[in-house]
């Protein structure tokens, strides 16, 4: 295959057909099948170092493009490897009976915090009934009414003294509408106010005395009440106290029995053992149930369910169900999914929570295991990075409200106790991510110190072209496809490689050829064949492309109808086609630019209009700068450059970036330099360097087949075709049309090194080498380009000349 | 047109409060007396002591407050105003409970005269006292001042003159026998054997105790033992003499329920 530069390429150099032979088997029906992602060794040795890795800080970040798998593979590897593990701790929340505010943790043997919440139900459940039965005994209600009525005869029997020893000079206890008054007595009557006037002087002052007298005793045993009082609410309270321990205890011990071996369960189960004791009420709710609190609405007023949400367990974490460590894969990474959320209840217009409104984040559900979050979702939810690498770094997990955080709620919250954590995080994302988080965030590399990098392309290698074949048998049977047959898998393949934008390598993007297949067994269906094969996955091919194509379809039209000029025979001096890809979502495309220069006596300096208006990009502008160097490296080393050149992509209204148009200026300029005209009928793209080397550009398929649709659309002549760089020969996987006119000799594809060999092919004269003496032949493209650039020195040294000597 | 309707059944209730006695326990009392059907008079009577008039108009007399326990004047224009805010407060009491039950109601403030605790039971169809205040008792926990579910206790002679007041304490009970005690009492007529009165109102027989005397001390005695949160007496003109109601009335720490006798 003769495929040195300046020659036209042969048709097999334009297409990389997978070699049949090299597929083992007739159809993917032949293949076990498999979702393992191919190629992607160096990821998955990163993914595995990380997993297995069991220090602080080795978090996995596995980067990559999307639809390359990443996903699949990282499910697939740690659910192999979770199974492996043991399956961690349930985790509960507990109410703290000493800070509500602060609920307790405690941690326990899988599977055993449902069966430890039930345990304490049944307690609570069991301690309703026992509580109200005990305080309703008759035995207790003796010992109250004792307790009462020694209050009571207290109280009567000091009273009775005071009144006895009133009655002894003639006084009596009267008692008033709020009080009690001492009166003179007459027998059992009380004196009147005449009758007393009539008593002598001194059995009246002697009344004044003695009541004086009395009055001040009563004063001090009233006075004495609410000492006696609290006394007896201490005694009343120890009864409780006494009556409810004995009612419990039976129900905890047994409890205490079973989880012996798990001391922070025996220390909660003494706490709430001590907190029922002094919650008494809570279980006495019908027997205490006043007329008012009858009328609050029934779960204010439901003992049952006040007793039961103080001393419930909240499982948090119950592993039950779990076969190995967790693998928990978030799909919306809020700040309250990772962390937790204390969620809050309206009662009577005021928000409150406790511990049984804790709800668990999928921190708390991987921890033990693996937790796999989208990088770009943890970033956009607020406070989500900050909260997940807070955990990270202080190896627990802390619930809390990112409300409270911020200040936005001033509702009653809680502050849970930390959760030790022990949870390996691999994030997923772009590269662009990873390298951005690496930049700006310090921690960042100290928390994924792991980073899995995949692979966006593979070998196209017999290996690797049936480990793909593999994974499609796996796919189809995932999702009950049709199988592929062997042209079927090798026309994927071809694509495969075609989307790489390399003959040579296989694209990473598995989505991409995934759904392809999808849609291969869509028109497999419809054509009612049994396997997909080559022509089905070609269907889908052109089908999508033709969905796709609007805009590209649009343009050639404009093209075609002379709206966008674009020649494609004849020769201009000055005028060239380029060659742009666009990229339109998934679709790139390729867009013939009309390429003009322009040449004028002046300072040396080039022109690049493009980013004269700010159309151009950086390396556009790149591209240009180097042209100067190479004219004047090129042609004039013992002058200055005297010209002033403008390059400009006609009608192009948006942005250009890139340097695969620099070839093309080069040519273009020396051609309005040389005043030679170029072949309207060839297209150029590749960049050039400083010495006029060709080199390797982007979309080489897309600009080839772009300007072929056009000749095709206007008439293939013979006489058209494309220069590309030879670094690109190896990328070609053109269209059939595009190959088959080659091959009758209706279009040429050019491979090219040198700016040399471009201009040759293009105006159809040798360039021409600079000899000793510094000329180049007559009769030469190069002669005449540096002809012109002498003739525009000489003429600015005469311009400066006769200007100085106006001056 | 022929009147076919039958005449609707009419409760009279008096209600009597002492200006130093607790409404309280009456008050709470009170809607369990109210027929389900018919219509109820209820007359609310504030008994003005004459004692306490009687020190107001001493000019050296001053009253200790139990609350506060401080001394302040206590003269006839501190009681006159204490006898209005007594009636104030009973009529605004009672007066949402008679809205509701549509009950007719009348407050008045009547001189404590002997013998008128029996002249208004026997005019109503039930009465109502209640327990004086006792010293200290304010200041008790509210679990200790009366036991809400506690024990009625019914005192009647025999089943044919008791029957309305078993109804009025069952009545009292919310319906709940096992709240009731009965005492039969030394009546004119045949006593009835426990086994009657079980078989009668469905109480177990251990509830039910017999006076063996005649005097008030010892009804006031077997009350107490029973622990009575209130008590429940049929009453005519033979029944219980007016001087036996005011020792009841004064002594008697429960709210005290008398159901007149009437013919059947």
């Amino acid at each position: 295959m003769d495929i040195r530069p300046g020659k036209a390429l042969p048709p097999e150099a334009l297409y990389h057909a997978t070699d049949l032979q090299q597929l083992r088997f007739e159809s993917t029906a032949d293949l076990a099948g498999s979702l393992e992602i191919p190629g992607q060794y160096r990821a998955l040795e990163a993914i595995r170092f990380a997993a297995d890795m069991d220090l602080q800080g080795h978090n996995a970040y596995v980067l990559g493009p999307a639809g390359s798998g990443r996903h699949t593979l990282v499910r697939h590897f740690l659910n192999d490897k979770a199974r492996q593990r043991e399956v961690p701790l349930d985790w509960c929340y507990v109410n703290n009976f000493a800070d509500p505010r602060q609920p307790k943790a405690l941690s326990l043997p899988p599977g055993l915090g449902r069966q430890f919440c039930a345990d304490v139900d049944q307690v609570i459940e069991d301690t309703q009934s026992a509580i109200p039965v005990a305080f309703e005994s008759e035995e207790f209600q003796n010992q109250r009414e004792a307790i009462a009525e020694e209050f009571k005869e207290l109280q009567e029997k000091a009273f009775g003294e005071l009144e006895a020893e009133a009655r002894r000079r003639n006084i009596g206890i009267i008692q008033t509408p709020t009080g009690f008054a001492f009166v003179p007595l007459r027998g059992d009557e009380a004196i009147g106010p005449e009758d007393f006037e009539k008593l002598p002087e001194a059995s009246q002052r002697q009344y004044h005395d003695d009541i004086a007298v009395l009055t001040k005793q009563l004063q001090r045993l009233t006075r004495s009440i609410p000492k006696q009082a609290r006394d007896m609410r201490r005694k009343l309270r120890e009864l409780e106290r006494d009556i409810t321990t004995m009612a419990v205890t039976g129900l905890i011990e047994d409890l205490l029995e079973k989880y012996r071996d798990h001391q922070n369960v025996i220390q909660h189960l003494h706490a709430m053992q001590a907190d029922i004791v002094d919650n008494v009420s809570l279980f006495l709710h019908e027997t205490d149930a006043s007329e008012s609190t009858a009328r609050l609405p029934k779960f204010l007023r439901d003992g049952e369910s006040a007793a039961r949400r103080r001393y419930a367990i909240n499982v948090l974490v119950d592993r039950s169900e779990c076969d190995g460590a967790p693998v928990i894969f978030e799909d919306q990474p809020s700040f309250g999914q990772l962390v937790g959320k204390i969620e809050h209840e309206a009662q009577f217009g005021a928000l409150v929570t406790d511990f049984s409104l804790i709800r668990a984040g999928a921190l708390h559900r991987a921890n033990g295991g693996y937790l796999v979050l989208d990088a770009a979702k943890v970033l956009s939810y607020p406070a989500a990075w900050e909260g997940l690498k807070l955990a990270i770094k202080s190896a627990e997990v802390r619930t809390r409200s990112l409300g409270d955080d911020l200040g936005l709620a001033s509702t009653v919250s809680l502050e849970p106790e930390p959760i030790p954590l022990d949870v390996k995080v691999i994030l997923i994302g772009e590269r662009i991510y990873y390298y951005l988080l690496s930049e700006l965030d310090p921690e960042f590399l100290n928390l994924f110190k792991v980073a899995a990098d995949f692979e966006d392309r593979l070998h196209r290698s017999n290996d690797n072209v049936n480990s793909v074949a593999e994974l499609y048998a796996g796919l189809i049977r995932k999702e009950n496809l049709k199988h592929l047959s062997r042209d079927g898998v090798a026309r994927l393949t071809e694509e495969s490689a075609r989307l790489a934008g390399d003959s040579e390598r296989l694209s990473a993007n598995i989505r991409q050829t995934s759904d392809l297949l999808r849609e291969a067994h869509y028109w497999a269906t419809s054509n009612d064949r049994e396997l997909i094969g080559a022509e089905d996955v070609q269907c889908a091919i052109v089908s999508r492309d033709r969905r796709a194509s609007r805009h590209r379809d649009r343009l050639l039209d404009e093209t075609l109808r002379g709206t966008m000029v674009v020649e494609t025979d004849g020769s201009r001096v000055g005028q060239i086609n380029g060659l742009a890809v666009m990229q339109l979502g998934d679709y790139a495309f390729a867009r013939p630019q009309r390429i003009t220069a322009t040449v004028a006596l002046g300072a040396g300096k080039v022109v690049d209009i493009e980013r004269e208006v700010e159309l151009g990009g950086p390396l556009h502008s790149k591209g240009v700068l180097i042209l100067s160097g190479f004219l004047a490296s090129h042609y004039v080393t013992d002058r200055p450059l005297c010209l002033s050149a403008s390059l400009v992509f006609e009608q192009s209204y948006g942005g250009i970036d890139g340097d695969s148009a620099s070839a093309a200026e080069l040519c273009v300029l020396a051609s309005a330099l040389a005043e030679i005209p170029l072949r309207q009928s060839l297209a150029i793209t590749g960049s050039v360097d400083q010495h006029g080397n060709v080199q390797s550009i982007g979309g080489v398929n897309q600009k080839i087949e772009g300007f072929f649709d056009i000749c095709s659309a206007r008439g293939l002549t013979g006489d058209q075709g494309v220069l590309i760089p030879v670094a690109n020969v190896k990328h070609l996987m053109l269209r059939h049309e595009v190959i088959d006119a080659v091959r009758r000799g209706d279009f040429h594809i050019y491979s090219v090194d040198t700016v040399d060999r471009c201009v040759e092919l293009l105006s159809g004269m040798p360039a021409g080498q600079m000899d000793d003496t510094g000329e180049f032949p007559d009769g030469s493209f190069n002669g005449a380009v540096r002809a012109r650039l002498l003739d525009l020195a000489d003429k600015r040294r005469a311009f400066t000349a006769s200007n100085g000597a106006k001056d | 047109m022929a009147n076919s309707t039958t005449p609707k059944l009419r409760r009279r209730i008096t209600l009597i409060l002492g200006t130093a006695s607790p409404r309280r326990p009456l008050l709470e009392m009170l809607p369990f007396l109210f027929p389900e059907t018919g219509e109820i008079d209820l007359d609310a009577i504030l008994l003005e002591d004459e004692t306490q008039r009687r020190a107001a108009e001493l000019p050296f007399v001053r009253e200790l407050s139990l609350l506060t326990t401080s001394e302040r004047e206590f003269g006839t224009a501190q009681f006159e105003r204490a006898i209005s805010l007594c009636r104030q407060g009973l009529e605004q009491a009672l007066r949402s409970a008679a809205r509701r039950d549509d009950v007719t109601l009348t407050v008045r403030c009547v001189g404590a005269a002997v013998g008128c605790l029996q002249e208004f039971a026997l005019a109503s169809d039930i009465t109502l006292f209640g327990p004086p205040r006792r010293f200290g008792q304010e200041l008790l926990p509210v679990a200790f001042r009366a036991r809400r579910r506690g024990r009625i206790v019914v005192v009647i002679d025999d089943l044919s003159t008791g029957s309305q007041a078993l109804a009025v304490a069952g009545q009292l009970a919310g319906g709940d026998t096992s709240r009731l005690s009965v005492i039969v009492g030394v009546g004119a007529g045949e006593r009835p054997s426990a086994a009657d009165i079980s078989a009668a109102i469905a109480l177990p027989p251990a509830s039910i105790r017999r006076l063996t005397d005649t005097g008030i001390d010892a009804l006031l005695k077997l009350l107490h033992d029973e622990g009575a949160a209130a008590a429940v007496l049929g009453v005519n003109e033979q029944a219980l003499s007016a001087n036996a109601l005011e020792i009841l009335r004064r002594r008697l720490r429960c709210p005290v329920c008398l159901v007149r006798i009437t013919d059947r």
